[in-house]
């Protein structure tokens, strides 16, 4: 015959058993689904990156193993506290009176009260149905999520052999094709460029210019950036092998020529206005090639510079020698805002006993082109654009004055409320609020 | 004592108690958790301060509930002129038969089973206090002798919230002798028709004396029998405790409100208010729920707020209820 106390404790632990056997199947079958999706993610990731097919297949098994071992560790008996015990009382709705009796089952005192307080919960609690208080969980769409994931990478570790498939359409061209639409656009060259450009000018001059669209003028601007950013331009050409006409580059004449070609076409009305404005765009970026292509030296040697200036002087002083040097010369480059603009004397590069040449690029020398007439107006235009742009350029400073002439200093007034002045040197106390003027006179006067 | 005994105790417990307050609420309608806090107070040996405006029944209820208990009952008007000998009593000359004259104690109305403390916050400080005594000891001391009063000792004061002019607040010390303090509030609209349908008739609606004198003491030793557990009596220490704006078990609201909290004698009434709950709903032990039903009367006197609380004119009452909420079982 068991006491109350032993049927309290042995309907407690069941009870017990009953709650944590249900949370511990919530908790799995909440737990169960990730981690299967998990392996099948690891499984598939696996498969792109050519791991061995046991390695999320040994992933699941271990998974497995870690929820089983924790499905066994959590059915082991635990003494049960006032809070399981409270837990167990509010579930069964005992009103308390397992909680109490469970304190007292524990302890040594004893009267009559607590004997039939013992005696009446032991009595309830042999009532209770704790399997119908906590049912198993059933989860049956965890259950099924859980079962279909454990199969994904048992699937594809097994009967998808064609990994070197997945990667292959991956990496292959066919995927670049699909993906056309977010490849970057090819590089044209500027043959290509000038030769879609002279197609496209004359379309335009002839009276067609509705066909072309704005998009089609300022993906060919895009491209000519493209081109100029990557300093290509004047040495770019189309594959030798290709037609005549597209392997030469184009010099600066023609250059300007299609600058001028297309600042006509942009003054035509029968094209959209859109067109319009790309063209009158591509003018600009044509003229500004043309001033550049014009400025800059053909030869890295004829680029001035201090070393020149150095080898200049020596090169004057071996001129008596009669050998033949590099052409040289003094230079004096002014303060010009594009490199390479400057006004040159240029000297011949192989008679000694003739004089530099006069004039400005040494024109009058034997050999011109040794000699660069600089396109002053180029570089006046060109000092002119930046000073517009706010550009310092390389030795135009004038960040002092800018400051002045944007200067925001204002004259202002402060706004001072019009008030009486004190005439005693201490404030007033602050106001007191409305809201608690009452209750500040009556606190002395406490209410019950 | 057997099992048997205390189950037969715990059934005449519960069927004296409900007898009481069926009684009382054939006069009184609409008040039944106030009758039953009563009772429980007159139970526990408390006393019980009645708050609410006039004419909601305070006063036809401690009538009522005097004539239940079969009990002496007096009542004392308090105003500002009451001296504390009126209450307590005095020594009078008297006179013998073989001339000369002896001083002889005449007991003032407080010497009886039920006292109604009419408008108790009228009285002077110095009068109220002749009260405490007789709270807390059960006894009053006139000259040099203490005079025993008889058990059961049950005080219940009402005073009107509203009318401040001209009354003298009770001090904290004398609140806290206070069991419980039970805020009357207006009846609802289907109990104002049996209000008027038992007051404006022809006869008065009688009562019967449902337990006597010793009966009740009888309920009160019973009352005491009932163990509590441990957690249950802890958490009835960390409601009062909650109280505190120090304690850990504060809630926000009273760390920002309260000056002082409840004093250890609000875990004392909170324990016993919940024996006697748990016996009422025949229970031989304590419940945490049985706590709760009592710690808003408990509580909300006990509490006393700075300024910033009674500038924003907090109630006791959500401060109280909040802590409820905080503190878990």
């Amino acid at each position: 015959m068991l006491t109350p106390d032993q049927v309290l404790r042995a309907e407690l632990a069941r009870g017990d058993r009953s709650r944590r056997t249900r949370a511990n199947a919530v908790r799995l079958w909440r737990v169960a689904p990730i981690v299967a999706g998990v392996c099948a993610l690891v499984a598939a990731i696996g498969r792109i990156l050519h791991w061995p097919a046991l390695i999320p297949v040994a992933l699941l098994g271990a998974a497995l193993l870690a929820l089983t071992l924790y499905a066994v560790m959590a059915r082991r008996v635990h003494a049960v506290t006032d809070v399981v015990a409270a837990e167990l009382d509010e579930r069964a709705r005992l009103e308390g009176e397992l909680r109490s009796a469970y304190w007292f089952s524990g302890h040594d005192a004893r009267d009559p009260w607590i004997d039939f307080h013992l005696a009446r919960a032991a009595e309830r609690l042999k009532t209770i149905d704790w399997a119908g208080l906590y049912p198993p969980a059933r989860a049956p769409r965890a259950k099924t999520a859980t079962a279909l994931l454990a199969l994904v990478p048992l699937v594809l570790a097994l009967f998808v052999p064609g990994r070197a498939g997945i990667s292959a359409s991956i990496r292959g061209p066919g995927s670049q094709a699909a993906r056309g639409k977010t490849a970057p656009p090819r590089v044209l060259s500027a043959a290509e460029i000038f030769a879609k450009l002279e197609n496209l000018l004359i379309t335009a001059e002839s009276g067609q210019g509705r066909s072309i669209t704005a998009s089609e003028v300022r993906g060919l601007l895009a491209q000519l950036e493209a081109l100029m950013a990557q300093q290509k331009f004047p040495d770019t050409a189309a594959p030798k092998d290709s037609g005549t006409k597209q392997s030469k580059a184009p010099t600066a004449a023609e250059l300007k020529a299609f600058a001028e070609r297309a600042k006509r076409a942009s003054e035509s009305t029968e094209l959209q206005p859109e067109v319009r404005d790309a063209l009158a765009d591509m003018s600009e970026k044509l003229n500004e090639q043309t001033q550049a292509q014009t400025a800059a030296p053909k030869d890295p040697k004829d680029a001035v510079g201090a070393e020149d200036t150095q080898a200049g002087e020596s090169a004057q002083a071996a001129a008596g020698n009669g050998k033949k040097q590099d052409p040289s010369g003094q230079s004096v480059k002014e303060a010009a805002g594009g490199g390479g603009i400057g006004v040159i004397m240029m000297t011949g590069d192989s008679s000694s006993s003739k004089e530099a040449g006069l004039g400005l690029g040494g024109a009058s020398g034997t050999n011109p082109k040794n000699g660069q007439m600089p396109d002053l107006g180029a570089a006046l235009r060109k000092e002119t654009i930046e000073a517009a742009q706010e550009n310092e350029g390389e030795k135009n400073v004038f960040g002092e004055r800018r400051q002045t002439e944007h200067s925001t200093a204002t004259a202002a007034y402060a706004h001072t409320a019009p008030a009486a002045a004190g005439r005693g040197r201490s404030a007033a106390p602050p106001a007191v609020p409305e809201a608690r003027r009452a209750a500040l006179r009556s606190y002395f006067i406490r209410k019950q | 004592m057997t099992t048997t005994a205390v189950n037969a105790s715990i059934d005449q417990f519960r069927e004296r108690f409900l007898g009481i307050t069926r009684e009382v609420g054939r006069r009184i309608v609409g008040h039944e958790d106030i009758v039953n806090l009563t009772v429980t107070s007159l139970l526990a040996g408390g006393h019980v301060l009645l708050e609410g405006i006039p004419g909601v029944g305070k006063t036809s209820l401690v009538h009522t509930l005097a004539d239940v208990l079969h009990l002496t009952f007096s009542r004392i008007q308090f105003t500002p002129d009451l001296m504390p000998a009126d209450i307590v009593g005095t020594n009078i000359v008297q006179e013998g038969t073989h001339g000369g004259a002896t001083f002889e104690f005449q007991p003032g109305p407080i010497f009886a089973n039920v006292v109604l403390a009419d408008e108790i916050n009228r009285a002077t400080p110095k009068t109220q206090s002749a009260l405490l005594e007789a709270m807390q000891d059960v006894s009053v001391s006139v000259g040099r002798t203490t005079h025993k009063l008889e058990e059961p000792f049950f005080v219940l004061a009402t005073q009107n919230p509203l009318e401040m002019e001209g009354t003298y607040p009770l001090p904290e010390a004398q609140l806290d002798r206070f069991f419980f303090k039970l805020k009357v509030l207006y009846p609802r609209e289907e109990s104002m028709h049996d209000i008027l349908e038992r007051t404006t008739g022809m006869t008065e609606t009688p009562v019967s004396r449902i337990v006597d004198r010793g009966e009740i003491l009888e309920m009160r030793r019973v009352a005491r029998a009932v163990p509590i557990a441990k957690p249950v009596q802890s958490y009835a220490i960390r409601l009062t405790l909650g109280t505190h704006p120090d304690s850990p078990y504060a809630t926000p609201l009273v760390k920002r409100y309260v000056r002082y909290g409840a004093s250890p004698r609000a875990a004392q009434t909170l324990v016993i208010a919940a024996k006697i709950q748990a016996l009422n709903r025949g229970h031989a032990f304590v419940s945490a729920e049985d706590v709760r039903a009592v710690a808003l009367p408990a509580l909300r006197h006990r509490i006393l707020l700075n300024f910033e609380g009674e500038a924003d004119e907090v109630s006791t009452d959500s401060l109280v209820t909040e802590l409820l909420a905080g503190v878990a079982p």
